[in-house]
């Protein structure tokens, strides 16, 4: 693997966005909208609703942030390849020196940007509007943060493959890949196993106090 | 006696029952123009886009610079280029921005100055800045070949570039090809449905059909071979021919 190589591909793709800001709608609206919608749905449940109510909701802001690093990480991957795909430049980039696993690390590197953009502005978003820490986690955040990635960039790999497999007009699967395994990911089934450790607590608690509490349960 | 530059034997490759190349050899012998010539479908794309290691032949050997491609593939892509007026470069970036990829990709040396040259010798400096997918077919095709002539490619496969391209440029695209190989000595292998194309740069030519070589040879000796007065005669008596001889085994280079 050549960093030469990987710098020149990650580059290829940062002047894509330089060029054209219009693209970080995708990357920074979409999602905050997302956390607009479970951040005050949270917070209207928790005003509106007696003790009785399952607490675990209050997590679905944590699962709103964690979730966008998987998925934002998966769409660097497929969207890379996807750009290639609808410029006609495959091509010319397998004829040139660059190997898979150039290729593939270049894809993990905008994954990971991708990634680190949008969860970084879930979370600052997220403290003002919702009192919700994600960084009280500390330093367990990280492997977590970690398999996240890695997941999402497994599930990239897949989608690609089934574009490969299938030509562009499976492109959606690109979008559709991760929602597959939505109602199964770690990012919420984790939060609810927090909060089922936090002792069956009936005391309403915001997602910043409840997640730290967990985490240290 | 200098080994050729590319040499291609016994190559076959098909997809299910379709059988895209079959058998095909031919060899380029340093600071030769090859052209590749046959209808749609006979196999020519297939046949590049295996001589450029994208597509993994059935059986049949490619050796180039005589490396094993198979084997030595990273390192002969770096001494060789490709360009086809079916692939683009991406339309979001600059012209200067898209030549700066590639020219890292290929790892060009003082590409700044690279740039200009390659821009030079086209003729599109002025459209240095402009977006890539603003530019006409035709100005999208030079770019495509500044790409390939970055890394002073000692191989560049052509994959007709002269296509889109109105009669004056097209000439001044044949000028650039011939002026490449009598200066840098690059070898090039020129695939085209233009015969004029064929007639005025191709040292020799390999006539595919239904994925098999039929004949390969100078241009007189392609007339000679097919009876014919001019190669696009013989590209439409190959073409509307559908049971013509073909020429097995080694085809004498």
């Amino acid at each position: 693997m050549s960093l030469t190589t990987v710098g020149a591909l990650v580059l290829r793709y940062l002047y894509l966005y330089t060029r054209t800001p219009i693209r970080m709608v995708e990357l920074l609206f979409w999602p905050l909208v997302n956390l607009l919608v479970w951040g005050y749905l949270t917070v209207f449940l928790q005003k509106h609703t007696d003790d009785s109510f399952p607490f675990e909701i209050t997590f679905l802001i944590g699962a709103v942030v964690l979730w966008e690093i998987l998925f934002r990480a998966q769409q660097g991957v497929a969207i890379f390849f996807l750009e290639d795909v609808w410029s006609r430049n495959l091509l010319n980039i397998f004829a040139a020196p660059v190997t898979n696993a150039d290729y593939l690390c270049s894809t993990y590197t905008v994954g990971l940007m991708r990634a680190g953009v949008t969860s970084v502005m879930l979370s600052i978003f997220a403290l003002p509007l919702y009192s919700f820490n994600i960084f009280s986690l500390s330093w367990s955040l990280i492997p977590f943060v970690f398999n996240l990635l890695v997941f999402g960039w497994a599930l990239g790999m897949i989608s690609t493959s089934l574009i490969v497999r299938w030509g562009p007009a499976a492109e959606s699967l690109a979008w559709a890949v991760p929602f597959l395994i939505q109602p199964f990911a770690a990012c919420s089934i984790r939060c609810r196993r927090f909060r089922w450790r936090c002792n069956g607590s009936r005391r309403p608690c915001p997602a910043r106090i409840s997640l730290k509490e967990c985490a240290t349960d | 006696m200098e080994n050729p530059v590319l040499q291609v034997s016994g190559l076959t490759k098909s997809f299910g029952d379709v059988v895209s190349v079959n058998n095909v050899s031919f060899e380029i012998r340093r600071g030769e123009i090859l052209g590749l010539l046959g209808a749609n479908g006979a196999g020519k794309t297939t046949a590049i886009n295996m001589l450029l290691g994208i597509v993994s032949p059935n059986s049949g050997t490619i050796k180039v610079f005589g490396k094993d491609l198979a084997e030595s593939r990273i390192e002969i892509l770096r001494r060789m280029n490709f360009c086809s007026t079916y692939t683009q470069l991406p339309g979001n970036l600059r012209v200067r921005q898209n030549l700066y990829v590639f020219g890292k990709l290929y790892r060009v040396p003082d590409l700044k100055n690279r740039i200009d040259e390659v821009l030079e010798m086209l003729e599109i400096s002025h459209l240095r800045e402009r977006v890539s997918g603003h530019l006409s077919a035709g100005e999208s095709t030079r770019l495509n070949l500044c790409k390939s002539l970055l890394n002073h490619p000692e191989l560049l496969l052509l994959d007709e570039p002269t296509a889109s391209l109105d009669p004056d440029i097209a000439d001044k695209v044949r000028k650039v090809v011939k002026k490449i190989r009598d200066e840098e000595g690059a070898t090039i292998l020129y695939t085209s449905h233009n015969m004029r194309d064929v007639e005025e740069v191709c040292d020799r030519v390999v006539f595919m059909h239904k994925g098999e070589v039929l004949f390969a040879g100078t241009s007189d000796e392609v007339l000679e071979h097919f009876k014919q007065d001019t190669l696009e005669d013989v590209f439409i008596q190959v073409a509307r021919s559908g049971e013509i001889e073909t020429q097995k085994g080694e085809v004498e280079s």
